[in-house]
């Protein structure tokens, strides 16, 4: 699983596997740690939700993706069709189709079974922390074994917030307001990603369209200004030759 | 107790293994590390559109106009740390300087409400 190294590598300086972990680590525990409040809103909504507490650990080990977790939550808590539960899980979800299609040459030689598990890891943060760390020269890992490194602490992070909150969730008050870790971190990932002006205007497109179609249910509107705010950025950077 | 077995079934198989397939398509299919230089192109815009939506998304931003709602709060905390994330690059001193702030704020315009 250990064949993907970074790019930019001089040789001689293979990366191994435990180093490729530690780096993958060193990146990822602040993000581990604003997953577990995240985990536990998600454990809260589905008491609220009605679910057993084996329903609740189910439906997230099944979704792994906290967004449509809380969504599912909800709309178990106002009675929705199933159907249409299914339905925005789905929608809210599409935006993985893009990160699969990024990620995917990255994972092409691996066994079929390796991509299994690689897919089921696919979250925002993982995708974001792989991108940064393989594309730097000064500190070369193996892709495989980063993306692993990074999951080996999110995983459980999340799942297990998820079990505080199913668990513990009433007693942690709603003033600290912990959900907002999860804009914070995105955002420290958006900002080192933006390192050319195309990329900026395509960012600046998808928060502008964010907010023009949030009327659209089910973060239809987000995934409508993804794919605008891409198209943008490639026409700026290579069809109107602005380079980047 | 619970969500009853043919909701929770339902919901469980087909929206977590429709997320798993949405995860997996490209992943799964594409066999060869040679992929169309202008796929990759546009793909490179990926996390920049992806990212900077979810965190526009996540501020509710279309509540401004309702007084009273904390995403003015989060606007200005989002703002002050994204300052902070731009200098210095770092997850960790945007993540803290984002909560202190908004945590902050809270406790002043708690203050000032009596």
């Amino acid at each position: 699983m250990d064949n993907l190294v970074t790019n930019s590598m001089p040789a001689g300086a293979q990366p191994g596997r435990v180093k490729s972990i530690l780096a993958a680590w060193g990146d990822a525990w602040p993000i581990a740690i604003s997953v577990i409040p995240f985990g536990i809103v998600c454990g809260i909504g589905a008491v609220k939700a009605g679910m057993t507490a084996p329903q609740g650990i189910g439906i997230s080990l099944a979704l792994f993706a906290g967004a449509s977790q809380i969504a599912v939550n909800e709309f178990l808590a106002n009675d929705v069709p199933w159907p249409l539960i299914v339905i925005a899980a789905l929608t809210i979800n599409l935006r993985f189709l893009l990160f699969s299609a990024a990620l995917a040459p990255q994972f092409a030689r691996l066994a079929a079974w390796k991509k299994v598990i690689l897919s089921y890891l696919l979250v925002d943060q993982v995708y974001a922390l792989g991108v940064n760390a393989w594309d730097r020269a000064d500190r070369p890992v193996l892709k495989t074994w980063y993306y692993l490194g990074v999951m080996f602490l999110l995983f459980p992070a999340f799942q297990g917030g998820n079990v505080a909150g199913i668990y513990l969730g009433a007693q942690v008050p709603k003033e600290w307001g912990f959900e907002f870790s999860v804009p914070l971190i995105f955002l420290a990932i958006l900002v080192p990603a933006i390192k050319s002006k195309a990329l900026a205007i395509a960012a600046a497109v998808a928060a502008v369209l964010t907010v023009a179609l949030s009327f659209l249910p089910y973060m239809l509107g987000m995934f409508i200004a993804a794919l605008a705010a891409i198209g943008v950025g490639y026409y700026y950077q290579e069809v109107a030759g602005h380079g980047r | 107790m619970g969500v009853d077995a043919v909701t929770f079934a339902m919901i469980t198989v087909l929206a977590g293994g429709g997320t798993f397939g949405i995860r997996a398509l490209f992943i799964m299919l594409v066999r060869s590390q040679q992929i169309n230089p202008k796929l990759l192109a546009a793909l490179s815009f990926v996390p920049a559109a992806v990212f900077s939506g979810l965190v526009t998304h996540s501020l509710h931003l279309e509540l401004l106009l309702k007084p009273g709602d904390p995403a003015l709060i989060n606007l200005v905390a989002l703002s002050i740390a994204a300052f902070v994330s731009v200098k210095t690059k770092s997850i960790h001193w945007t993540l803290l300087t984002g909560m202190v702030t908004m945590w902050g704020l809270n406790w002043v315009v708690g203050l000032a409400q009596g």
